[in-house]
């Protein structure tokens, strides 16, 4: 076990580095830098656009910049944020909890739901319910819906019928400004999750609709297995068989699809983040690609390298303890 | 639940209406980006820099009602609170008020103002206004702790607005200390101590700014108690913050949302004169040769382009009549501005003969043609602005009319940037904003050496008259003599037709029905913050007055 784990750990630096090593390439090849950027809109001096642009090494060939990212990266220096005038690790110490905590949400209510709503939906073709098969149905109507409709539209939906319409929720942002900083300690805790509940309903929508059809069907395969049968021959009680038998056997596909979620839920966050207002690592990054900001850029993306490969490697991990074959190298 | 219990305990306190139970309240100002610094040499480069530290921070003086950069007289004492010429005219000897304090209760001192300067126009600094300093000023000197004088290296009508708009007096006891190149990273940076009639509060950067109302301050209290600036990129959703009673306002409302918010009771628009004007710059050279252009290095076929496109049926289609027809290289609302400016006249007919006689022919394929070159070019509009992809493709069409083949490209900003400075581009459509006084934008996009680094004149322009001209204007004596050379430079321009000329968007800020601002200053709403009042009965929870709150910096909060 302690090989496979290592093993996995290994090819989750190197997907790390070549992942860094690539946008590193790619943020420099988009035309245009954040100090030509500035000569088109704003005020700021040759001289000091020159001075600006030794500061941040811009004026260096772009292998010597790369050694010289490569250097600070291994001593844990990320460079100097140039939107932000600061250390983009101090950025990232910043907005990282923020995205956690939208993600860790979303991907609990998503993944949860999911899974029961996925069983529901499996058992009931079983139980031949007409009317409950019908709301079946419809639900999976519903959930193949969010999954072809594209992240941002979601969430535009959400926050324009939710919040700017029927005002359930705040539009945007993290906390009641102007208010927040009056409150209790247990009422900026309500306020943080008031603010929070939009954003990660949304995620954990479009996550739960997408586990949901992988635990449908892996429901509706247990359920025709011979133990089943079995089980039910035994006078076993339905909700056990269900449960117990039914829903245990069927979960192991969706631990796996839980860390390979983490990448796509990293390219949904953006969008949530970016229409909620919600300040975390998905609309750092987006500011910081529009306004090419490379040093943010690729420490941002480091982060969310870092979840991709940990999540991998996560899932490999529960995967291999769920079937312990796997660690052994055969099925 | 929460927001009702939150509502529920301040409720109440808010329907005191703010201190004294007179005005007060909390402004909360929706901005589509955040400033990297509050460091004041650093900020004001941007928009958004400087609403929320020219608040922070009083200059020397500041503009009158006229707005005239040359009327020395009409403009505002601040710092300082009088100023004497000497004979020359070449010294202004400025006077300080000695009631002026910065935040931590230290006295605003004469050393105070030369600090300021010196930082404002070393580039280490990272200073944005330290080319237009340099140009102007020799020096300031301190005469006395509450005198200081500024000593120009010559005379023309601006030199007293240049001086007093491009610095703002910095804290000597706070920054003496500290080099320069390390200032805009310093603390004071993060948590500056001004001496404007609000203080720092609380920055969370990409998220929220905030400051609070100096009640002892030297001109006065302002009305409101807090300003919160809440910082998010999308500008959709600004506008829903707006819409939900979640922001009071709004500085620039996109077109998409100016009709719904025209419909909601709780929201006024306000519209603004813009300081900005949008041209299309045509690159005069073969790319970044100094070859000229094979189509657009000839200033007849671009004066024929300038008559095929009737600007006035495009200004009606972008902007539904909200617009205003750019005359020429100035803002409208600049001072020197020239409605007398000729324009190129719309006849299309006239354009066809004209390109006709340059040998342009039309081929089989409907675009014309000279020695087996097509009369063809590309126009560059940004992916930001919808006005300027819209007017790209009308321009595309009106060009085809008389045979001219414009395909049009869309890109990103930062794109655009890489592309016009390199001058690997035939034309792209700029939208400058101005200054207030007319010297800066010419200096950067019309005048001689502005082609070079850090210039706008990406087309390469270049005109002896034009050079001339504008050397009368910068250093005339009078605004007659410098209004004639103006008009002179201005039409050289217009006719040489380096640029065609399109229009100025006026600015649609969007404010909650609570909030009483008055008129706006173009291009910069924030000058009249200190005015703003919330109107008797508009008050919210988020009015109740209170102290800095408790996660401020502690050393952050000024002494008093």
């Amino acid at each position: 076990m302690l090989r496979f784990l290592l093993g996995r750990l290994a090819q989750a630096a190197l997907v790390l580095a070549l992942a860094v090593s690539v946008v590193f390439a790619l943020v420099r090849a988009a035309p245009g830098d954040p100090l030509s950027e500035s000569g088109l809109d704003a005020t700021t001096s040759p001289a000091t656009r020159e001075l600006l642009r030794r500061q941040y090494a811009l004026d260096r060939p772009l292998l010597a910049q790369y050694t010289h990212f490569v250097g600070n990266a291994l001593r844990g220096e990320l460079g100097m944020s140039l939107s932000r005038g600061r250390p983009v690790a101090q950025v990232l110490r910043e907005v990282v909890p923020n995205t956690a905590l939208l993600m860790g949400t979303g991907l609990c209510i998503g993944m949860l739901g999911g899974i029961a709503l996925g069983a529901w939906q499996g058992s009931r073709d079983e139980q031949q319910s007409a009317a409950s098969a019908r709301i079946a149905r419809m639900t999976e109507r519903l959930g193949l819906a969010i999954i072809a409709t594209p992240e941002y539209m979601v969430a535009t939906a959400m926050l324009t019928l939710l919040a700017a319409t029927w005002r359930i929720f705040p539009v945007g942002g993290m906390v009641t400004l102007g208010v927040h900083e009056a409150m209790g300690p247990a009422q900026r805790v309500a306020d943080v999750l008031w603010h929070l509940a939009l954003p990660a309903l949304t995620l954990a929508m479009i996550i739960g609709a997408g586990v949901a059809r992988y635990q449908r069907t892996e429901m509706r395969l247990v359920l025709s297995r011979p133990f089943i049968r079995t089980a039910r021959a035994k006078g076993v009680p339905e909700g056990r068989v269900l449960v117990h038998h039914a829903l245990r056997n069927a979960l192991g596909p969706v631990i796996t699809l839980c860390g390979l979620l983490l990448p796509s839920l990293v390219g949904g966050a953006v969008f949530v983040e970016a229409i909620f207002a919600w300040p975390g690592m998905g609309r750092t990054m987006v500011d910081a690609v529009t306004g090419r900001d490379y040093p943010l850029v690729i420490g941002a993306v480091m982060v969310a390298s870092l979840l991709v490969a940990l999540g991998g490697v996560l899932a490999d991990v529960a995967a291999a303890v769920a079937d312990p074959r796997l660690t052994q190298g055969r099925r | 639940m929460v927001r009702l219990a939150v509502t529920g305990s301040l409720l109440a306190m808010a329907a005191c209406g703010g201190r004294d139970g007179k005005g007060g309240g909390t402004v909360i100002i929706a901005l589509g980006a955040d400033t990297k610094s509050l460091f004041p040499p650093v900020a004001t480069g941007t928009v958004q820099g400087r609403a929320m530290v020219e608040p922070m921070f009083d200059p020397m003086a500041e503009l009158g009602p006229s707005l005239s950069t040359v009327d020395v007289a009409s403009f505002a004492p601040r710092l300082a609170q009088s100023w004497s010429w000497s004979a020359d005219s070449l010294t202004v000897t400025f006077a300080l008020d000695p009631r002026a304090r910065w935040h931590d209760g230290t006295p605003v001192r004469a050393a105070d103002v030369r600090l300021g300067y010196d930082i404002a126009r070393d580039p280490a600094s990272g200073a944005s206004m330290a080319a237009d300093l340099s140009s102007t000023v020799d020096s300031v000197t301190v005469v006395d702790s509450l005198h200081a004088a500024a000593h120009f290296s010559h005379r023309s009508p601006e030199q007293f607005y240049q001086f007093v708009a491009s610095f703002v007096p910095l804290p000597s006891h706070l920054l003496g200390s500290i080099p320069h190149d390390s200032l805009a990273t310093s603390a004071f940076s993060r948590a500056p101590v001004g001496s404007g009639p609000f203080r720092f509060v609380a920055w969370k950067q990409g998220e929220r700014f905030e400051m609070a109302a100096v009640d002892s301050f030297y001109r006065g209290r302002v009305t409101l108690d807090r300003v919160i600036f809440s910082v998010n990129g999308d500008p959709s959703t600004l506008a829903k913050q707006l819409f939900a009673g979640e922001a009071d306002f709004y500085e620039l409302l996109p077109a998409s949302d100016v009709a719904t918010a025209a419909t909601k009771k709780d929201v006024q628009l306000i519209r603004t004169p813009s300081m900005n004007y949008a041209f299309l710059q045509f690159n005069l050279h073969d790319g970044a040769s100094t070859k000229p252009h094979p189509v657009l290095g000839v200033a007849l076929v671009r004066r024929a382009l300038a008559m095929a496109l009737d600007r006035r049926a495009m200004l009606q289609n972008v902007f539904e009549g909200a617009g205003r027809l750019a005359m020429g290289p100035f803002s409208s609302m600049q001072w020197s501005a020239d409605s007398t400016v000729r324009q190129p006249t719309f006849d299309r007919a006239a354009a066809a003969t004209l390109l006709d006689s340059l040998g342009w022919k039309i081929g089989t394929d409907g675009t014309r043609a000279k020695g087996g070159h097509p009369l063809a070019f590309s126009i560059i509009a940004a992916s930001s602005s919808k006005p300027r992809q819209q007017y790209a493709q009308l321009i595309q069409e009106q060009l085809r009319q008389i045979g001219v083949k414009v395909e049009v490209e869309v890109m990103d900003p930062p794109a655009i940037g890489a592309k016009v400075t390199s001058h690997n581009f035939d034309s792209f459509i700029q939208n400058l904003t101005a200054g207030r006084s007319p010297v800066g934008g010419l200096h950067q996009t019309w005048y001689k050496g502005s082609a070079g680094p850090g210039g706008l004149n990406f087309g390469g322009y270049a005109s002896t008259a034009v050079d001339l001209h504008a050397d009368s204007a910068f250093s005339a004596r009078n605004t007659t003599d410098a209004r004639r050379h103006y008009h002179a430079v201005y039409q050289h321009i217009v006719d040489d037709a380096p640029a065609i000329f399109l229009f100025e968007q006026p600015t649609v800020s969007g404010a909650h029905a609570r909030l009483v601002t008055g008129a706006l200053r173009p291009g910069a709403w924030w000058k009249s913050i200190e005015q703003w009042t919330i109107a008797p009965g508009g008050h919210l929870p988020r009015d109740a007055p209170r102290d800095a709150p408790r996660d401020a910096p502690r050393d952050a909060i000024p002494k008093r």
